[in-house]
């Protein structure tokens, strides 16, 4: 693979931690739907990071 | 970026981390179930859920539950009385051996509707409690509480440095990307994924951990400064008779339409004075909830003294609780703390590892490895 530039880089993990950001605060502002969209939120990282770190194929 | 920034930044990381991570562990290892601390303590029956009633009863007078509880330990004092707005049904009283003591030396639970002693809460026992004390001061107090803030904060820089680094390592490699036939290039690439998709919730949740270290010289701040104030205009003559409970309750729940009692500090503790009860009252949106508003209440008539906002830094410590904790939005918003608990045992885990793997590597050619240039491979071979 060719060398990525720093943005090519982050670009995933930037939203992933804009996604967690999200779901830390919107449940402590909102009830209810504000709830919802926490665990969606940060079910985005959390996901990632389980499907990535258990698949078994090698990424070579 | 320059080849000898990034090694410092390495260093940084490996440094903080290698002096934090042990720690860590032990905190990420207690945390877990103490993320379920509620549910746990009503599964094993330490907590009970409120019966129910036939028909609707009460409310049963305070006072006389507070009679109760203090004829049940008379050698002890009445230290506070607390409220959950989630479960109504209960006022929980707590008593101590001396009017300041910081531990209970009981804590009941009463029916609000029939004013019946239901249960008392196991104080100092069990497995749970092994946990907490475990992850809140390692049984060596406040000395232990604020070591461990301090690993909070060496957590916060590897995990900022850890950042820094992460890009140049990632250089050409897919998100998520796992190079499973290497064994030391499997756990760098494991370390990576669960440091980056886990790195805002873990900083949230150290930082938050941090504050909360602190919470006994916030508190005690705030004791010498808001609460001597409010206190001052109010202290002539000696003490006397302090009055009714559940009159000062009464008088807060007037003063404060639309809020809930969230405790009320009997006097003579170290959030009241000698003489006046301090109500802490809580409001009802998500976010007010979380903030409490002290009324200094004179029992004896019924009046509220003063009532004066919490200063930034409480507010601070208050909100940082919901954060750190994970209870503030429902059973799944705890199930996914768990599980970013769990990545983040893995990123401390694997950072053990690769350093145990890869301690008589230079940086440099570690480096090289890393990004997949040719000279790399020897010292890797050599080890293996």
């Amino acid at each position: 693979m060719k060398a990525q530039t720093p943005m090519q880089v982050w670009k995933v993990p930037l939203v992933l931690g804009a996604l967690s950001l999200v779901g830390l605060f919107v449940a402590l502002v909102a009830d209810g739907p504000g709830d919802v969209a926490s665990w969606v939120a940060l079910g985005a990282p959390t996901g990632a990071g389980f499907f990535f770190a258990l698949r078994g194929r090698d990424t070579e | 970026m320059r080849a000898s920034t990034i090694k410092a930044w390495y260093l940084a990381h490996k440094w903080t981390s290698l002096v934090c991570t042990l720690f860590m562990l032990l905190l990420c290892v207690t945390g877990l179930p103490l993320i379920f601390a509620h549910e746990i303590d009503h599964l094993l029956g330490r907590s009970i859920e409120p019966p129910e009633l036939a028909n609707a009863q009460g409310p049963a007078d305070l006072d006389a539950m507070l009679a109760d509880a203090q004829a049940r330990r008379p050698q002890d004092v009445l230290q506070y009385v607390v409220r959950d707005p989630e479960e109504p049904e209960f006022w929980f009283v707590r008593l101590g051996e001396k009017i300041t003591d910081a531990e209970p030396s009981a804590f009941y639970f009463y029916d609000s509707r029939t004013g019946e002693m239901l249960h008392e809460y196991p104080l100092g026992e069990g497995v749970m409690n092994v946990v907490l004390r475990l992850h809140v001061d390692m049984f060596a107090g406040l000395p232990g509480t604020l070591f461990l803030g301090f690993m909070g904060l060496l957590l916060a820089v590897a995990i900022v440095s850890g950042a820094v680094i992460y890009a140049p390592y990632m250089k050409k490699l897919r998100f998520g990307a796992i190079r499973r036939g290497r064994q030391r290039l499997k756990w760098l690439d494991l370390h990576n994924l669960t440091g980056i998709v886990t790195l805002v919730w873990l900083f949230a949740v150290g930082l938050t951990g941090v504050i909360n270290t602190l919470a006994i010289p916030i508190f005690g701040q705030w004791q010498t400064t808001h609460l001597q104030e409010m206190a001052a205009p109010h202290m002539g003559g000696e003490p006397g008779p302090t009055g009714s409970a559940a009159r000062a309750v009464a008088a807060a729940y007037e003063a404060a339409p639309g809020m809930e009692l969230s405790f009320m500090a009997f006097p003579g503790t170290s959030f009241s004075t000698d003489r006046h009860f301090m109500a802490f009252m809580q409001g009802d949106t998500p976010l007010s909830r979380k903030l409490l508003l002290p009324l200094l209440i004179d029992g004896n008539t019924g009046k509220i003294l003063e009532r004066r906002e919490l200063p930034w830094y409480v507010s601070a410590l208050l909100l940082s609780q919901p954060l750190h904790f994970g209870d503030y939005g429902g059973m799944p918003l705890k199930v996914l703390w768990a599980l970013l608990d769990l990545l983040a045992i893995a990123v401390l885990w694997s950072g053990v590892v690769l350093w145990l793997k890869r301690r008589n590597v230079s940086f440099e050619s570690w480096v090289q490895t890393v990004q997949g240039e040719a000279p790399a491979e020897a010292p890797e071979r050599r080890a293996a």
